[in-house]
Order: structure tokens, then sequence, then C-alpha cells
């Protein structure tokens, strides 16, 4: 990569200077955000550094088990993500387990498949084709399986009335709570496809351009974000349609009732 | 009423026709005992979606002092009237074995309550078992064989025209 041009620290903190420009306008009109534009700033410096420093690490060890414990560690935070950002969500230990799971299955399935037949670095499970890769699906799947769960959690409970008339002219549970799903599982699709019907026009992915920068010809990087892109849209639709499933089984009994009283009660 | 057809926990046995509740699926025994809750409930927009098509309405929703268009009219301009009453007859559609009616016609004019009145005797005649809630002891007096009163928790038999259950 002979066109690689590395950046220096003074490079970056020439670049900070806009942070700064930022903050004196929070300040001059009082916007009450300059305070927190430098600690997320910071944060933002910090938390990078360190995942530089502990991606290197982990490539130079080079080893599955510390590979699959970095990913199982990935899994875990983006599981409590999911769980954190539904407004209503299933009581106890469901609450975070069947996000989460349908996620990582997802996500895990789609990798191994990725890295076995399509990409094959050598051996299969090098962090530093996995690790990346992993990253990039779990994310996306991460983002449709929370809007997903929101939006069939929210509903099934603003909707009570319209799924117990249901139920009550003799419709299965699942026949009763069909249009909710449907509405959950288009919202889980959503943002991919609007991904994908953007992408090249009104944004061009980091990790292309990430390549292009680094002198990869931008055919080559091209292929990289396809196959990335058709393998987030693989592992979405899987976690997605598992963890809607898995969860109106969870709020409905094998009585054919509604089951609110499964979802925490956030009053 | 919510715990007869299934939709709360309850414990017990209850049989219809010598048929235990559990031995059924849930959806089968809401079937043959239809519940009209005192809130209907919509899910389409529009009044047609909510019933199924080859049930004959017509006579039903004229008796009932609806108009024959009803059905494509939309939900959310409903009266309150109207919805217990489309409520009523989507129930009726079912042509359940036992009607449990909760408070049928408490958004109901004279008219109109006069009207779902006659439907319910007509239903009870032709041998369908109907249990009504309501707190109006006129209308209980006029539709009951039995009938109870809920006072302070206790339930106490009132008494009503003939004594056959």
């Amino acid at each position: 990569m002979a066109d690689y041009i590395s950046l220096s620290y003074w490079d970056l903190a020439f670049g900070a200077i806009f942070i700064l420009i930022n903050g004196a306008i929070s300040i001059a009109f009082r916007l009450g955000l300059a305070k927190k534009l430098f600690i997320v700033a910071f944060r933002m410096v910090v938390q990078l550094s360190i995942v530089a420093l502990l991606l290197k690490t982990i490539f130079a060890i080079s080893s599955p088990w510390l590979t699959a414990l970095v990913a199982l560690a990935m899994g875990l935070f983006a599981g409590r993500e999911i769980w954190a950002r539904q407004q209503k969500k299933l009581s106890g230990f469901w609450g975070y387990s069947i996000g989460a799971s349908a996620m990582m299955f997802a996500g895990i399935f789609v990798t191994l498949v990725a890295l076995s037949t399509q990409i094959q670095p050598d051996p299969w499970w090098n962090p530093q084709y996995a690790l990346p890769l992993f990253g990039m699906i779990l994310g996306n799947t991460m983002t449709g399986v929370s809007l997903a769960l929101d939006s069939l959690t929210s509903t099934l409970d603003r909707e009570r009335g319209a799924i117990e008339a249901r139920l009550l002219l003799g419709k299965t549970r699942w026949q009763a709570m069909l249009p909710f799903v449907q509405k959950a599982l288009r919202a889980g699709f959503m943002p991919i496809i609007n991904a994908m019907a953007a992408m090249g026009i009104v944004s061009l992915p980091g990790m292309m351009t990430g390549q292009i920068l680094s002198g990869v010809d931008p055919q080559e990087a091209v292929k990289y974000q396809i196959l990335i892109l058709l393998l987030i849209g693989g592992a979405t639709g899987l976690g997605v349609i598992g963890a809607t499933l898995a969860s109106a089984y969870r709020l409905s009994d094998d009585r054919h009732r509604l089951r609110l009283d499964r979802l925490k009660n956030t009053s | 009423m919510r715990a007869i057809v299934d939709l709360d926990k309850s414990k017990g046995e209850l049989l219809l026709d010598g048929v235990e509740r559990q031995t059924m699926p849930a959806y089968e025994w809401r079937k043959l005992i239809a519940l009209v809750p005192a809130e209907t409930g919509w899910w389409g927009d529009i009044v047609g979606e909510h019933f199924e098509e080859n049930y004959p309405l017509a006579e039903l929703l004229t008796s009932l002092s609806l108009s024959k268009d009803v059905l494509e009219w939309q939900v959310r301009r409903l009266s309150s009237g109207e919805r217990q009453r489309l409520g009523f007859v989507r129930a009726l559609a079912l042509k359940p074995k036992i009607l449990l009616l909760d408070e049928p016609t408490a958004a109901l004019d004279e008219k109109t309550t006069k009207q779902v009145e006659s439907i319910i005797k007509q239903q009870a005649k032709s041998g369908v078992g109907i249990i009504i809630i309501t707190h109006d002891e006129k209308q209980a007096k006029r539709l009951a064989d039995k009938s109870y009163l809920l006072e302070n928790g206790a339930l106490k038999q009132l008494g009503g025209k003939k004594s056959n259950g």
C-alpha cells in the first residue's frame, strides 16, 4: 500500500480545532453543550485509543480463544444496548436474553459462513478479519433487533383491546398478533433497507471510504462493501425475525392469552 | 367474564355440554362461549375489516338501526353506541352456544336498547345461553330468568320470572 498517508498526532490535534470552534459557538449562543461536547470528544479519543491498543495486542497474540472471547464481549455489550433502547421490555432475564441471543446467533452464523466460504482468511478465525466483520454485522443487527422489539412491545401494550378482540373472535394468538408482529418486523428491516437504498448515492460507507483512503482500488473496496451489506442484510433479517417471534411467544401463552403482565413495570 | 373465556387465568373446572375447557384449545372455546366486553376493540381502519365476509349481516344491522353501508365506514368515526352494537353483531356472527355480555346497552339510547334486548331474547329462545352484566335493575327484570346482585363483594340471588336455568 504505497499511497497510504500516515497521520501524525499533530494532525489530530489540529483537527480538534473544529471542536473548539463548536464549543465557542455553544458558549456564545448559551446552548449548554460545550462541556458535553468536550467530554464526548475526549471519551471518543480515549475509547478509540484503547481499542487500537487492544486490537494490536489481539492481532499479535492471534489466538482463536481470545478472538472468540472478544467477540463474546462485543455481543454482550450489544445485547445490553438492545435492552436499554426498549421503552417497554420483557421483565426479568427474558428482557435481555431474547434480543441478545437472537442477535448473537444471527451475527455469529453469518460471520462464520462469510469467513469460511467467501473471505477465507488464513487461519479462518484470523482476528484481523473476524473481529471487524463481526463488529459491523453485529452493530447493524443490534439496531434492527432493538427497533423491532421496541415496536413490538409498545404496540402490543397499546393495542391490547384490539388484540383481545381478535382473540375473543376465536383467533389463535399468532393470528391475533399478526398485524402487530408484521409492523415490528417492518420496523426492524427499515434501517438496512434505507441504508441499501441510499448506498453510493447519498452515502459512501465508512468501511469502503476507509479502504479507498488506505490505497485500495475502489473497485475492490466496493466489492468488499457489497459483500458486507449483503451479510448485514442477512444477519439483520435472521436476528429481527428470531427476536420478534420469540418475544411475541413470550408475551402470549398456550391458552392463547395476551400476557402483558410479563412486561416490566415501567411506571 | 374474562376468566370464563380464559382471557384471564382462573382456577377450577368449566364444562360446556360435558366438555372441559382445558381439553380444547382456547380459541375453539372462545367460539363456543363468546364474550362481548363493555369496551369493544378495533384493529383496522374500516368497519368491514372486522367482520367475516360470508355471514349475512344485512338484516341484523337494520334491526339494530345501523346503516347498511356501515361496513364501509371508518372505525374512528363511529359513535360509542355504534361500536357497542357492532361489537355485539360481531360476536353473534360466531354463532356461539353461550353469550357473555358485559353492559351490552350501556352506551345506547332507549330505542336501540330495546332492539338489542329483543335480539337477546331471540337468541335465548333459539337455545343460546346468555349471561349479562348490567347496572340497570329494570333491564335485569325484563330479560332474566335468574338474576344475582353483587353487593359489597357478595353475590345474592334475586330470583326471576322463571326458575329454569
